[in-house]
């Protein structure tokens, strides 16, 4: 037993803090369940849950002692661990026994302790054995080497997706708790033999200890030399190649997966209709359902890599930048324009890959009208105005530029020296949306109140305010590190102001141009023109460049 | 091995260089020159500030105090002005693991106006570096060799070696000593070549230049260093308890009758002073870098 605490100390050890808060945050709860109910709004309540799968998930990712990236091939379990000597058994079961008992007693005492008494019929057992097979999940993927690190990482995506779905699904259709119970428990059994199997295999797998490659391999005298590409013609498309395999080409990838995930259900989801005695039509009834999901997609997800998702390769060991990268002979000012120009590439290509997409699903026939196949462009598209139509299209302009804005102001957290400030930066973003949010439905906003126009110009005003002074800061921080660029500076001053002038004016006109009754009341002018304005980004691109000006020279 | 040169052109200048991390100076005052065609042996303990200094020359860090110069130009004012013409390789690596060898080389050309892709190509070959390997696959000697590679392709006119061969097998040290010989070798090029293997500092530089706890203690030439270094044995009338306090002796060994100096200067000054303690020269020899290094890390450390 004392070895099993040894083995479990050494691996938690690093998120000792993290523990101790997130059982805090957990009594935390437990004491404020016990209140009385007027005392915390419904909003707010909703907001305090939120931190809980982002703290339980973290502290159940110590128990599979991380310290390999995901999508790398080796094990991510503690090399130096894996060479003590001990069984595979003591170094695979106590932490598995144990990530399981945390992830379980965490959701029973967050459902039945603060959920319950606030009134929410949560589930108990199905979901604490979900929360054990993600756990065994983890550590049976991630302890286990793969060939390929890539595909481990969509093991992993897929898995995950898998096990967390499922029980929703399921529930969703009436299956019992004790039938969903049923099927985690044979999970956990299968992830905690595979885990055990991938430890051993971790073990013994001479590349798998992250001792890395053959220490061995010296000069091979089948050297293969290939010279096929074309040299790059100057450092700015080198560095605009380096930008889009790292971060230009994500979006459209990952866009992709997402629109293929979404057209899966268009083999499955159709609703056959007898027409005349014994003919039919069919039509796929998830188009109608579905279509109007898809513009969204590409916006999550630049969102979540605009966030700083994909860990930056730049940064190294904590505030220092990888010298390959720090000591290329290019101006940060080049750096971040490459980065800017791969972003904006890949935010076309995946513009292009979404309509592709739009316009195949908006043909295929989606409902049966008066006994014929009708598709979403029959039906919806077809007959609009001319003007609407061309006010699809300023949507559709003005939802790819928000989407471009969303991953270029994350490109400050690649940037960011410090690892603990770029992690930080999407958990302070997320959980202060959802307060800004939680705060508005506690306040009870009304967009329809005729006044609303008025205090939301005003907000906007102040935020526009904002964000000037913070970009007139942050430019004087810039002009000091940098004596010479207050060209520069003047040159990205004029660029936000033409910018925010055309997305102003896109705005202004879609708001204009949209049916009366279409938008709330509050989307009057000039709170659309504001908020456009308020989207393009200013501060954070300066932030940029000073997060990559201190980190090259510090 | 140091080639003349009619009017010596600096291509490095540090004055007066001053770096503190916390309450620590990691470099305390630092001046150094670096003439055109040098090759400089920085040495000293872990910790003693080479890195730091190195880090200051590609305009990694800013000067806290004093100033830097590398060819003329501040490296933090003007990276792309001072880094196109230094190839650089450090004992980390830190290459992008995810690029394979042929796009390692593709990408690093770009940067350079000078690179010789025959000279890559060649050494690429000498190296055993297959165009589709990944960094990432590769040992860290190779990856060692993939560095220098990219280091050298472009014939840097300064090659900045932060200790390169750390770690590393006796075949890849062959290697790197082999690429700074031939950078020697074309006219007019400078290296700095950081290293705790003395031997290989010994075999290259025409220069060394000794830091110990941020301070620059010892800045010549290696063969006037060795020339002036000297061990010297002597025997005492009656035992001694402690080494016998002579200035220029930087180092003491022995006890009893019979103790032994690491002695900077002329040995004349020691044979009197050792005589007026009733002692006397019994051998004098030459000593090696090692030797020299530690005893000036052993002073500094007192």
């Amino acid at each position: 037993m004392n070895t099993g605490f040894v083995v479990l100390r050494l691996m938690v050890h690093r998120f000792r803090r993290l523990y101790l808060v997130f059982s805090c945050y957990l009594v935390g709860l437990v004491i404020l369940a016990h209140l009385p109910k007027e005392w915390i709004s419904e909003p707010i309540a909703g907001l305090l849950c939120m931190p809980f799968m982002l703290g339980l998930l973290t502290t159940v990712f110590g128990f599979v002692s991380m310290e390999a990236d995901i999508a790398s091939p080796s094990s991510a379990y503690s090399p130096w661990m894996l060479r003590l000597p001990l069984r595979t058994g003591a170094l695979a079961v106590f932490p598995m026994v144990a990530a399981s008992v945390w992830g379980a007693a965490s959701w029973i005492v967050f459902a039945s302790c603060y959920l319950r008494p606030r009134g929410i019929d949560a589930p108990i057992w199905w979901p604490a054995l979900l929360f054990i097979a993600l756990a065994l999940s983890l550590q049976s993927i991630l302890w286990c080497p793969f060939r390929r690190g890539e595909i481990r990482l969509i093991i992993a995506i897929a898995t995950t997706t898998a096990i967390g779905l499922f029980g929703l699904i399921a529930a969703g259709y009436d299956w019992s708790s004790e039938k969903i119970s049923l099927v985690y428990a044979v999970l956990c059994v299968a992830f905690a033999g595979l885990a055990w199997a991938g430890l051993a295999r971790a073990r013994t797998s001479p590349s798998a200890a992250r001792v890395g490659p053959d220490e061995t391999q010296s000069a091979s005298p089948q050297t293969r030399i290939r010279r096929t590409k074309k040299a790059f013609r100057s450092p700015r498309t080198a560095q605009f190649w380096l930008e889009w395999r790292r971060q230009g080409r994500l979006l459209p990838m990952l866009t992709s997966f997402g629109l293929a995930a979404m057209s899966l259900p268009l083999l499955l989801s159709h609703e056959t209709q007898s027409v005349y005695g014994d003919e039919s039509v069919r039509a796929n009834i998830w188009i109608s359902i579905a279509f109007p999901y898809l513009p969204w997609i590409p916006l999550l997800f630049a969102t979540v890599i605009g966030m700083g998702a994909r860990p930056a390769d730049i940064r190294g060991t904590e505030g220092v930048y990888h010298l390959y990268h720090a000591t290329r002979p290019m101006s940060s000012r080049d750096m971040y324009r490459a980065k800017t120009h791969a972003i904006t590439a890949g935010v076309m290509l995946t513009a292009l890959i979404t309509i592709g997409t739009m316009l195949t699903w908006a043909l295929i026939p989606s409902g049966i009208e008066n006994g014929s196949p009708t598709s979403y462009y029959g039906k919806n598209l077809a007959t609009l105005a001319p003007a609407n139509m061309w006010l699809l299209v300023g949507m559709a302009v003005a939802l790819t530029a928000w989407t471009w804005r969303n991953q270029t102001v994350g490109a400050f957290v690649d940037y960011l020296p410090s690892k603990n400030a770029a992690r930080a930066y999407p958990a302070v973003v997320v959980l202060g949306g959802a307060a800004a949010l939680s705060f508005s439905q506690e306040l009870r906003v009304d967009f329809q109140d005729a006044n609303s126009p008025l205090w939301l110009s005003a907000l906007f005003g102040v935020l526009l305010l904002t964000k000037i002074g913070l970009a007139a800061a942050f430019s004087l921080k810039l002009v000091r590190l940098r004596p010479a660029s207050s060209g520069d500076l003047i040159s990205a001053l004029a660029t936000w102001a033409l910018f925010a002038g055309i997305a102003a004016a896109t705005f202004g006109w879609i708001a204009y141009a949209m049916p009366k009754g279409a938008l709330p009341v509050a989307f009057q002018h000039p709170v659309p023109e504001l908020f456009a304005a308020l989207l393009v980004p200013l501060a954070r691109p300066f932030a940029a460049r000073i997060a990559l000006e201190c980190g090259r020279h510090r | 091995m140091k080639r003349g040169c009619l009017v010596a052109e600096k291509i490095v200048e540090v004055h007066d260089l001053v770096r503190t991390y916390g309450r620590r100076r990691a470099l305390d005052g630092v001046s150094l020159t670096i003439e055109r065609g040098a090759v400089l042996g920085l040495v000293g303990q872990n910790g003693a500030g080479k890195t730091t200094l190195i880090k200051h020359l590609l305009g990694l860090l800013r000067a806290e105090k004093g100033s830097v110069r590398v060819f003329g130009l501040d490296p933090v004012a003007d990276p792309p002005g001072v880094l196109s013409k230094i190839g650089y390789l450090s004992e980390e690596g830190d290459l992008p693991l995810w690029m394979r060898v042929d796009e390692l080389v593709r990408y690093s050309a770009a940067f350079y106006p000078g690179w010789d892709q025959q000279y890559a190509d060649k050494l690429q070959k000498e190296f055993g570096l297959s165009s589709d390997s990944r960094l990432g696959t590769l040992s860290k000697g190779q990856r060692a060799r993939a560095g220098l590679l990219v280091a050298l392709a472009f014939r840097p006119e300064l090659l900045l070696l932060d200790e390169p061969s750390s770690g590393l097998d006796p075949i890849v040290r062959r290697d790197i000593l082999g690429a700074i010989i031939r950078t020697i070798a074309d006219e007019g090029r400078t290296v700095l070549f950081s290293s705790h293997l003395l031997s290989e500092v010994e075999q290259v530089s025409d220069r060394v230049v000794m830091v110990q706890a941020g301070r620059v203690v010892l800045d010549d030439d290696l063969a006037h260093i060795k020339e002036t270094h000297h061990r010297v044995d002597m025997v005492f009338g009656e035992p001694r308890t402690d080494a016998p306090a002579i200035d220029g002796a930087i180092a003491w060994e022995g006890g009893g009758k019979s103790w032994s100096a690491l002695w900077l200067g002329e040995t004349v000054q020691l044979e009197a002073a050792i005589a007026a303690m009733g002692g006397r020269i019994v051998h004098t020899s030459g000593v090696s870098l090692d030797d020299i290094f530690v005893a000036h890390a052993s002073e500094g450390a007192r």
